[in-house]
């Protein structure tokens, strides 16, 4: 099932709080929904969930409008959201049959969705007990459980991780992979870009409403690191254009030129300047700064291999290099470097 | 077999009424309170049966045990099926879990009903737990069977309480709940002594008589038809945003008087019979008032209407005019609810001289006629405030406003002109009259009879209400062209969903 944010808008009052975002993604992968806060993550979320109406754009579902046909569209979609099971003097069994009749779940299809959700999200032993008792990480399994009743093809996650011990976020982690394996789509939001990082293979950042950048993992991950991102969607989401962040897009878009590697040469007190001097000799080096006179930061075009040469010119003329680093970034990096923190 | 058909009931009920049952249950307070009530019912019942033993010739100590059991059982009701429905939703509203079952397949409609069934329940529940102590009662003496039957007209009362309490509820908001709360409390106080006097009458009587089942049959017939208005205005305000939410509650309004007429009617020939003037007045008044709240109501729910309506409204449009038209009065939106409130008003009002009432008559359907054509004046007003002014607050704001202002502002006006009304010549006599109109607005509101204080309305009142109203009205007018026009079938609308993802 192809997912599809199209033209997406949000205004309330004065405050644009989704502007004009486009993007997609396709079933059987992770995506991540990154912005800071009041970024319009939630809004989005809610939009694509059918809980808001677009103030223009839309969201499709293998084509079909959430804003005309939410009905249909929420028996395919799942959402979790930020807040928690709130229903007071209700057991835990009890919640979960009360949605699986609401979705019209009947009789020993219903006890088979039931069993299956309890054992899946491991809320056997908590069966039997209310709402009010469970702690907040029980609490999120019993909301994971309500959003996969109905057997959804798409999950929308607001904030899963928030407030989670590591064990209960190793365990979501767990169950989001086995979610993907078994063909949902899903598409998560959350502040814990480490966490991220490790289970997404797509992510869309946005801040003030705006897409400021989105496209699949190594794509984004590319665009800062340097090398080769094996996808033009980045650029292309940013004029409004359609993001597809799915893996077979990405595989057959055209290669483009790639941007440089950035590496940084430890040297010596006083002895970086010698070392500037031989990078800029070469002809794939693109730009060197020297920082605290012991330390060279250079942007080196092409792949690993030319980087290693180009850094050997340096050993080979006999300069001290104390270490030298390939800097990585990750995606806590690239957000810190390409949102600013406003908010709207 | 017997487990099948158990089964099969159990599927065919609906998850909210499961839920909220679940939840009446396993509720400490109401657990509570429940056991609270069959001990203090138990104590009463000691009580009154050793009081008897000594009381030698006394014979009423039925009728007292049973009105301390019937109104201690109402209290009871009224805190656990309107209060408790009240919080519970209002919470869920709040806490945003109702967002959660609307994201099922599960209709609005389902979530009201589920819980007006639960509030239902619990109140069988209540009264068969009176119920032994009612036997009990009439054990006693003083009681006849038949005054039993007044917990008859306790029933519908306090399923109208529950439906208040969902439809208090339905908001989500604290400011709503503690307005439900003066509300509930308010009514029972000024309801008591009416419940008293009533009750008094009943027990003394041995036969009730066929006045008694008719006016039980009128109780049933008005709580059934505030009932439905107030399900329809919880389901409008649970319903999605941009959705068509009002439609409902509009087509009931627009045809409670038919309605009203219908189920009145059978009383015209057990009362009016006779065919005197008197019986024609009082049975047109009658009808016109429900016209009247109909039409109220109406031009409420027109303030509170969004100005522009979604593209989900427009999806279910007709293509052909006549129904593009009338898709268009019934839809959400302002502009179909104000067309929608001339009809009701005018209808009545063309119809009063050709329906044989008497002057006194005339003057009364006259006189509430110029209350509600001023009430829409207001709502006008309102909204043209509220849509054409750049001031950014809501035509239900700008309503208060303007209803609290002329409240008060008219009050030293009117008063000075009522003295004074023959000596002002001229256009001042024209202003007076507008402000004696707003006067006798103000004062028929506060009168404790409508009627009495309308009177003594002069008809040209109505004629310059009529005209201010009008003039409001063309004010508006372009407004109401344009979303007429923009109440289309759009032309690029959307591919539908498959059978494959309807089936899913």
């Amino acid at each position: 099932m192809k997912t599809e944010v199209r033209n997406l808008s949000r205004v309330f009052g004065k405050t644009v709080a989704v502007n004009d975002i486009s993007f997609s993604f396709e079933d059987g992968n992770i995506f991540g929904f990154i912005g800071p806060n009041g970024a319009g993550k939630t809004t989005t979320i809610r939009i694509m969930a059918t809980l808001d109406l677009a103030t223009s754009g839309d969201v499709f579902y293998d084509g079909v409008s959430a804003t005309l046909y939410p009905e249909a569209v929420r028996r395919v979609v799942g959402y979790m959201p930020d807040s928690l099971p709130g229903y007071k003097d209700i057991q835990v069994w009890e919640y979960l049959d009360f949605f699986a009749r609401s979705f019209g779940l009947k009789g020993a299809e219903r006890t088979r969705a039931l069993n299956d959700i309890v054992e899946f999200t491991n809320l056997g032993e908590l069966r039997g007990k209310f709402l009010f008792a469970l702690s907040k990480g029980m609490k999120q399994r019993v909301s994971l459980a309500r959003a996969l009743i109905h057997n959804p093809k798409v999950l929308i996650m607001d904030e899963p991780a928030a407030g989670l011990d590591p064990r209960a976020r190793h365990e979501l982690r767990t169950l989001l992979k086995i979610l993907a394996e078994q063909k949902k789509a899903i598409f998560l939001s959350s502040h814990i870009l480490s966490e991220l990082q490790d289970i997404c293979d797509g992510a869309v950042i946005i801040e003030q409403g705006k897409l400021l950048s989105a496209g699949t993992l190594d794509d984004l991950l590319a665009q800062v690191n340097g090398g080769a991102p094996a996808s033009p969607a980045p650029a292309r989401a940013q004029t409004g254009e359609s993001a597809d962040l799915s893996g077979a897009a990405a595989a057959s878009a055209p290669q483009t030129a790639p941007k440089g590697v950035s590496v940084s040469l430890k040297t010596p007190r006083g002895e970086a300047e010698p070392v500037r001097l031989k990078l800029l000799e070469h002809p794939l080096t693109r730009s060197v700064d020297v920082f605290d006179d012991d330390e060279v930061h250079a942007i080196i075009e092409g792949n690993d291999a030319e980087v290693s040469r180009v850094v050997g010119t340096v050993f080979a003329a006999g300069l001290t290099v104390l270490s030298f680093n390939r800097n990585q970034m990750g995606l806590e990096e690239l957000f810190m470097k390409i949102t600013q923190g406003k908010v709207q | 077999m017997f487990s099948k058909l158990v089964t099969g009931i159990g599927e065919s009920l609906n998850p909210v009424f499961i839920k909220e049952m679940r939840q009446y249950f396993q509720n400490r307070r109401m657990i509570i309170f429940m056991g609270m009530l069959l001990l203090a019912q138990f104590i009463v019942t000691l009580f009154f049966s050793s009081a008897m033993r000594f009381s030698g010739d006394d014979d009423s100590s039925g009728v007292g045990f049973f009105l301390l059991i019937i109104f201690a059982g109402a209290i009871l009701a009224v805190i656990i099926c309107a209060i408790g429905a009240e919080q519970r939703f209002a919470e869920e509203r709040s806490d945003k879990e109702l967002n959660y079952a609307m994201l099922t397949t599960l209709r609005p409609a389902s979530i009201i009903w589920g819980k007006l069934e639960g509030a239902i329940v619990m109140l069988f529940c209540i009264f068969s737990m009176l119920l032994p102590f009612l036997t009990a009662a009439y054990f006693m003496r003083g009681l006849s069977a038949a005054s039993l039957l007044v917990t008859l007209c306790l029933f519908p009362i306090l399923v109208l309480y529950s439906l208040a309490g969902i439809f208090a509820g339905s908001f989500g908001m604290k400011w709503i709940t503690g307005l439900f709360f003066v509300g509930i409390f308010g009514s029972m106080v000024f309801l008591m002594p009416f419940a008293f006097e009533i009750v008094d009458d009943l027990m003394n009587r041995s036969d009730l008589g066929t006045a008694f089942w008719v006016g039980i049959l009128i109780e049933y017939k008005l709580a059934f038809l505030l009932g439905v208005l107030l399900f329809l205005l919880a389901l409008a305000v649970v319903s999605p945003p941009k959705s068509n939410r009002f439609c409902a509650a509009k087509a009931y309004l627009f045809l409670l008087p038919a309605i009203a007429l219908v189920l009145m009617t059978p009383y015209y020939f057990i009362f009016g019979g006779s065919g005197t003037s008197y019986d024609r007045d009082f049975f047109y008044v009658i009808e016109f008032l429900f016209c009247a709240f109909s039409f109220g109501v109406t031009a409420l729910v027109a303030v509170c209407e969004p100005p522009v309506n979604s593209i989900r409204i427009y999806m279910k449009c007709p293509r052909n005019f006549f129904g593009r038209v009338l898709h268009f009065l019934f839809s959400s939106g302002f502009a179909g609810t104000v067309l929608l409130t001339i009809p009701v008003l005018a209808l009545p009002a063309v119809l009063t001289p050709f329906a044989g009432l008497s002057w006194s008559g005339v003057t009364t359907v006259y006189g509430m006629l110029c209350i509600l054509v001023s009430f829409l004046g207001f709502a006008l007003l309102a909204l043209n405030l509220g849509l054409r002014t750049k001031l950014r607050f809501p035509p239900l704001g700008w309503l208060v406003i303007l209803e609290v202002g002329a409240n008060i502002l008219t009050w030293i006006p009117a008063s000075i002109m009522d003295f004074s009304m023959k000596k002002i010549p001229g256009p001042v006599r024209l202003i007076s009259m507008v402000l004696s109109h707003l006067y006798c607005f103000v004062e028929t509101v506060d009168a404790p009879s409508a009627s009495t204080a309308a009177s003594s309305l002069p008809l040209h009142a109505l004629m310059v209400s009529s005209g201010i109203t009008f003039i409001l009205f063309l004010c508006l007018l372009p407004l109401i062209v344009k979303a007429f026009r923009q109440h289309r079938y759009p032309d690029n609308a959307a591919k539908p969903p498959t059978k494959e993802m309807l089936r899913k």
